[in-house]
């Protein structure tokens, strides 16, 4: 036996489907005319819509920030290389090969040190540990690359 | 309907509705950017990226305003520059001037609109009814940012016809002029002993509390400038830096 309320819901949602349709198949100029001769105030309801649009883009958004941040707050900790893992003399070495391997990025950094009073040792070791977080510190001198 | 640059785009798919919701180290890792702090002594701030991947790290010894746009220019360079690596100097990041390369003018823009977007900028500004320095405080307090790039913006967004100069002991530093001011209105190099400026950069006169008359020719060498008049507000800004706003009020210059 069929449930008369369910076949009730299933012809209520076949008329919302077709006034849908309907709506999405007339033109903006037939929807315009339509809303006008009801006496609508067309304009009210186009910032109404935008304004509850917004609010929903903006609500997404925020959730969007709010993840961002909390992921950057559990992320891992960054790479530490101890000068006492390389010598300054070592660091800088291996800065250059990491560089040569990437001319680009040599040409930059070269241009940095002359501009200015050069790269310290502080910043060459910061340098190798952010290559190394990118996955872009050559191995040691001596062994192949991979 | 005005068009949004890409910064306010970003902001807006951020939910961006004020300016304390400019949180730059989140914006940057919806990017693909984790942002570092350390002391840096070759560069203010720099950028290496590998693929979608990058690190910025900005000068932890510098002022918060100065790091904040320092990061804010580095997304510029993320945004625009990517598979480069970047080290930007001091005088690279928010620094008028032309010769600067066009890179860095990006970055600078960018940045601008980031801290301070025009969406957001317009409605703090309708607050305000005069362009003066407190009002460039106000504004810069408001968007955590320095007064000079809150007054660059302010020009930009051409919330009233005046130019923007920046003077040293050498001369002229840079300047920047709002689109509704004619271009032959190009501030002298060096100051002139009957500008306010003149005063507190080289006698030590305190800032200047509200805009003042002032001729146009101690401003502009150019033929007729000796017929208008124009109002002038200096304040220092360092040791050896003062800042002027010049507004011109009289229609026949703008004509």
């Amino acid at each position: 036996m069929s449930d008369p309320t369910n076949k009730a819901q299933q012809a209520l949602d076949r008329l919302t489907e077709k006034l849908v349709e309907e709506v999405f198949l007339a033109s903006d100029a037939e929807i315009l005319a339509e809303a006008k001769e009801e006496g609508r105030d067309v304009a009210g309801d186009a910032a109404r819509s935008r304004a509850i649009f917004a609010k929903a883009v903006a609500a997404q958004g925020k959730r969007k920030m709010a993840a961002a941040r909390a992921a950057l707050n559990t992320r891992a900790a960054p790479t530490t290389l101890l000068p006492g893992r390389l010598t300054p003399e070592q660091a800088r070495a291996t800065l250059a090969r990491a560089l040569r391997a990437a001319p680009d990025a040599a040409t930059k950094l070269n241009m940095a040190a002359r501009k200015d009073k050069g790269l310290s040792d502080a910043d060459v070791y910061g340098i190798l540990e952010d290559l190394a977080d990118l996955g872009l510190l050559p191995p040691p001198d001596g062994s192949e690359a991979t | 309907m005005i068009a949004l640059t890409a910064p306010e785009r970003l902001l807006q798919d951020l939910g961006v509705t004020d300016p304390d919701d400019i949180d730059l180290e989140a914006i940057a890792w919806t990017m693909g950017a984790e942002v570092r702090y350390r002391p840096l002594d070759g560069c203010e701030a720099r950028i290496l990226g590998r693929d979608d991947r990058a690190i910025i790290t900005v000068n932890q010894r510098s002022a918060p305003r100065r790091r904040r746009f320092s990061l804010a220019h580095e997304i510029g360079h993320w945004t625009h520059h990517r598979g480069r690596c970047l080290v930007c100097r001091a005088d690279d990041i928010n620094r008028g001037g032309e010769n600067r390369p066009v890179m860095e003018k990006t970055a600078d823009r960018y940045a601008a609109n980031l801290l301070m977007p025009p969406y957001i900028l317009r409605a703090a500004l309708c607050e305000h009814k005069r362009f003066t320095f407190q009002t460039v405080k106000a504004i810069a307090d408001r968007f955590n940012v320095s007064r000079s790039s809150a007054a660059i913006q302010m020009i930009e967004a051409r919330y009233a016809p005046a130019l923007l100069v920046c003077h040293g002991p050498q001369g002229r530093k840079w300047f920047c002029r709002s689109t509704d001011v004619p271009d032959h209105w190009f501030p002298q190099t060096d100051l002139d002993a009957a500008s306010f400026a003149f005063d507190i950069l080289f006698d030590g006169k305190p800032d200047c509390l509200s805009p003042r008359k002032v001729g146009a020719d101690a401003w502009f060498d150019r033929r007729g400038a000796d017929r208008y008049e124009l109002r002038e507000q200096t304040i220092r800004t360092d040791d050896d830096e003062v800042l002027t706003l010049l507004l011109i009020e009289d229609d026949h210059m703008l004509g």
